[in-house]
């Protein structure tokens, strides 16, 4: 064996832990790679099928190997950072191994060659297994994803399904191994270079490679008076050993931006899930709507407006059959579409809503007020008719709007109820009288009246001819009530005319279950993105963490022997865990903020809400990272303690 | 009066076919004020004997008593502040901390009570160490001497009542090395410091005042050279 070779292998040997390590790092970033782009082909093969040959365009493809791309950027910027870091970790601690055989001929490419020859050796045996790890990961992941989708699926056709499969993309292992062998020699040379140019004299007196200059270790009294003296030594350790836990600060900060980015991004999912389902709060929602048909006059004035109806006979009959079906409950409202108006001036407003429109800015343009007219199922019509406390008949004035401010909704009664009448005209002028017997207000108001209503004057009527009819079905079962209800649906209902209709069943229940299996079926690909990432920056923090405990044994000794005790040891190895936590957090956390901040703009361009603050997640992060560094810190100590102190002062003056 | 008490030291290393009896009872006490010197050839146990000394180690049996106290009936503790108090330790690799200047190193006894500094005591030891222009300089910008100085100053701020100094001057050329042993005679004329240095260099040997020669484990001579 060559003796740059031979040095490299000893090297690697000799520090068993940092090997394992960086090796480690390694794996998962081929794995990553290799994981990335191979579920890149899979999705690709997806789109293929599911689509077909002819119609998938190339940039459907250049779209899913783009965001391959892009997710690949990320792993190898934080690979090479990672792995760099444990390179330039060992090239400083064999600086004196350097400066020997420098003095005795060793040329400058001869340095750099140990250096990269490591390299080699930890990608001889990381690619290969990171290949087999990444591959494995796309099986797993690809079967997540398909047990995830059943539920969407069984929503869609058979054509409409997304089912990945696994795809042995061998461009995608091209791709990765290239990639890590890339990042590694990347990672290799750059310390390698340094240290080849280091003088042998420097080298063979163990200068540092970073000068050190007392000012730049001076710490604030502050320091001294928080955590007293240990705490300064702390302080100073950290700041000496700049370069080594800058890219611990790094991928601790990376992970926490990627946690609170990636939580987020759920949390906006979810919420804009919810806000769209929660319009109406049904399992099963059967719609019948009437077309409009206008008739215009000799001037292209509208004379009359022609709707298809469903009267009240009719659409109960619906109901009565709707509800044999078992563990079900019905409610049924129609309404009419023919525009009614009623003025202004003839309304008493409340204060609450003189209050919320000016709390909004908004001002009355019209004279005219729009009025909803409702008609609601037998059975529901006789509790709303109870509540109100007028007999079965009455007409009932639901005294209650909702509305959206703030993202928030705001509840009030709108109108004064003194048992009068509206006067109420319609399109064509028709003067209208409408008495009011009754009113519900606040919790009596159902929710699918509140659904139904889109103005603030809603008057519900023992009967009518509805233009649209809408049953909101809650169900113990509710694909078999969907079955079942289409069966007789479309003839229980009026006969067509040349005015024309349409009816819709809708499965809300089955739609929600599968857009939210899709939603977690993406939060569980990001999640774990995000999760390997952290994988790879953790493998960082533990080598850099441990060697430089390791390496100072001869430090902690020295203090042991003129007096610090092993309680002193721990708070001060606590501490430095906490002040390098304290200075990833203090990136970490506004830098997570504002990414998710711009997703949060991103995403949320087309429903309004408003932001909310990750608080979930940062305080999450805030344990994670104090608990990492905590954990570290303290196994690496606790190695320490088996240490005789003399056994460490003669190994130490051995060398 | 002795300041020093050693009874019966023994200190065993390793277990059945490889034990090694680096200490075989040894005893022998130090007044206040004596500058002893124990020579002995490498592997003849007076590194072990100073380790058991400084309280850094512990003895299989007999026991040390310093200035009226039974230092191994204490814990890990009660010894690391007994020691930061009452003993000062030379290395011959200085051991210094890099992150800390020249004054926090010499310091660092008192900083890790979490005293006060004593600004004039300070000053007076490096004045004493000639050190008064290199005080906030870290150990990587001194010399070798100079560090050996630090590492001195760092052994007299507590005012111990003993000073251990484990080969001070075996990596230091001779005109440090000399320097180094100008200033711990001083100290020990001076301010009556007891002194015990342990050495393989007769000329260091030979000028203090009282020479124990040790050889495998045992005491083969206790000479005193000047009264």
């Amino acid at each position: 064996m060559k003796l740059t070779k031979k040095l490299a292998y000893n090297q690697l040997i000799t520090n068993k832990r940092r090997t394992i390590w960086t090796l480690l790092g390694i794996i998962l970033t081929t794995a990553m790679l290799t994981a990335v782009f191979g579920f890149a082909s899979s999705g690709a093969a997806a789109i293929t099928d599911l689509i077909g040959d002819m119609y998938v365009r190339d940039n459907y493809y250049t779209t899913i190997y783009s965001m391959g791309g892009v997710l690949s950027f990320v792993i190898v910027m934080v690979s090479i950072i990672v792995i760099s870091n444990a390179f330039r970790v060992s090239a400083g601690e064999r600086l004196n191994q350097f400066g020997i055989i420098k003095s005795v001929g060793a040329t400058k490419k001869q340095i750099a060659q140990t250096v990269c020859y490591e390299g080699i050796l930890l990608s001889a045996v990381g690619i290969p297994s990171g290949i087999a790890v990444g591959l494995l990961l796309q099986i797993i992941g690809v079967n997540i994803a398909n047990y995830m989708l059943t539920g969407l699926n069984a929503f869609q056709t058979d054509d409409a399904a997304i089912v990945f499969s696994f795809v042995f993309a061998w461009q995608a292992m091209l791709i990765s191994a290239f990639g890590a062998f890339t990042t590694v020699l990347i990672s290799a040379w750059l310390p390698a270079r340094k240290a080849a140019k280091i003088a042998a004299v420097d080298a063979i007196r163990g200068v540092n490679e970073v000068k050190m200059k007392a000012k730049r270790l001076r710490t604030s009294w502050l320091v001294r008076k928080l955590f007293g003296f240990e705490g300064e030594l702390a302080l100073k350790s950290l700041k000496r050993s700049r370069r080594s836990f800058r890219a611990t600060v790094v991928s601790l900060t990376i992970s926490m931006v990627l946690f609170i980015g990636a939580s987020s991004f759920g949390t906006q999912l979810f919420r804009m899930a919810n806000l769209v389902f929660a319009l109406i709060e049904a399992d099963v929602i059967a719609t019948f709507e009437s077309s409009q048909q206008f008739i215009f006059d000799d001037d292209g004035e509208v004379l009359e407006q022609r709707y298809l109806t469903i009267n009240t006979f009719e659409a109960e009959n619906i109901t009565a059959k709707m509800r044999e079906f078992q563990g079900t409950s019905v409610f049924g409202v129609g309404g009419n579409s023919v525009r009614y108006n009623v003025l202004r001036e003839t309304l008493q407003f409340t204060s609450s809503f003189d209050e919320h429109m000016s709390s909004n800015e908004w001002v009355m343009e019209t004279e005219q007020f729009p009025v909803t007219i409702l008609t609601v199922d037998a059975e529901n019509y006789a509790e709303l008719a109870r509540r109100a406390g007028v007999p079965i008949g009455s007409n009932i004035l639901i005294n209650h709007a909702r509305t959206q401010s703030d993202g928030n909704w705001a509840e009030f009664v709108p109108l004064v109820f003194s048992g009068q009448s509206l006067q109420m005209q319609s399109y064509d002028g028709e003067i209208v009288n409408l008495p009011l017997h009754g009113e519900l207000r606040g919790l009596d108001v159902p929710n699918e009246i509140i659904h139904s209503s889109v103005s603030y004057v809603v008057v519900i009527v023992p009967e009518a001819d509805a233009h649209f009819y809408i049953w909101a079905v809650e169900s113990d079962d509710p694909n078999s009530f969907e079955t079942y209800t289409d069966s007789f649906f479309n003839d229980m209902l009026p006969p067509d005319s040349d005015i024309g209709f349409r009816t819709n069943i809708f499965n809300q229940a089955a739609e929600d279950n599968a857009v939210r299996s899709l939603f977690h079926t993406i939060m569980i690909a990001v999640y774990g993105f995000v999760g390997m990432l952290t994988l790879i920056g953790l493998t960082n923090v533990i080598s850099t963490i441990s060697t430089n405990v390791r390496s100072r044994s001869r430090e902690f000794v020295t203090l042991q022997s003129v007096g610090m005790t092993y309680g002193g040891l721990k708070n001060m190895l606590n501490l430095e865990s906490i002040l390098c936590s304290i200075k990833s957090l203090i990136y970490g956390i506004p830098l997570g903020i504002a990414v998710s901040y711009l997703m949060y703009l991103s995403m949320v361009g087309s429903v309004w809400l408003p932001y909310e603050l990750p608080l979930v997640a940062i305080i999450q992060c805030v344990v994670a990272v104090f608990a990492i560094t905590w954990l570290t810190m303290r196994f690496s100590a606790y190695r320490l303690r088996g240490q005789n102190i003399v056994e460490s002062i003669r190994a130490v003056d051995g060398r | 009066m002795a300041i020093l008490q050693v009874n019966n030291l023994k200190k065993i290393y390793g277990k059945g076919d490889t034990i090694v009896t680096a200490l075989d009872g040894v005893s022998f006490s130090v007044a206040k004020g004596e500058f002893v010197a124990i020579i002995g050839a490498s592997g003849s146990g007076k590194s072990t004997l100073m380790h058991l000394i400084g309280g850094v180690d512990r003895p299989t049996s007999g026991n040390v008593v310093i200035d009226g106290n039974e230092i191994y009936k204490s814990n890990e503790s009660e010894l690391a502040i007994f020691r930061r108090r009452n003993i000062g330790l030379i290395y011959q690799f200085y051991n210094l901390i890099p992150t800390l200047t020249a004054e926090e190193n010499i310091m660092l006894p008192r900083l890790l009570d979490n005293r006060k500094p004593d600004e004039a005591k300070l000053k007076h030891i490096l004045e004493t160490i000639g050190l008064e222009n290199r005080a906030k300089h870290l150990p990587s910008e001194l010399s070798g001497g100079q560090q050996q100085r630090v590492s001195v100053g760092r052994a007299l701020i507590n005012d111990p009542v003993l000073i251990l100094a484990d080969e001070p001057t075996g990596n230091l050329d001779s005109k440090s090395s000399q320097e180094i042993m100008d200033l711990l005679k001083l100290s020990n004329k001076r301010f009556n410091q007891t002194l015990l240095v342990i050495t393989h260099d007769e000329s260091i040997a030979l000028q203090a005042d009282r020479i124990i020669t040790i050889s495998d484990g045992q005491i083969l001579r206790d000479e005193v050279v000047r009264q």
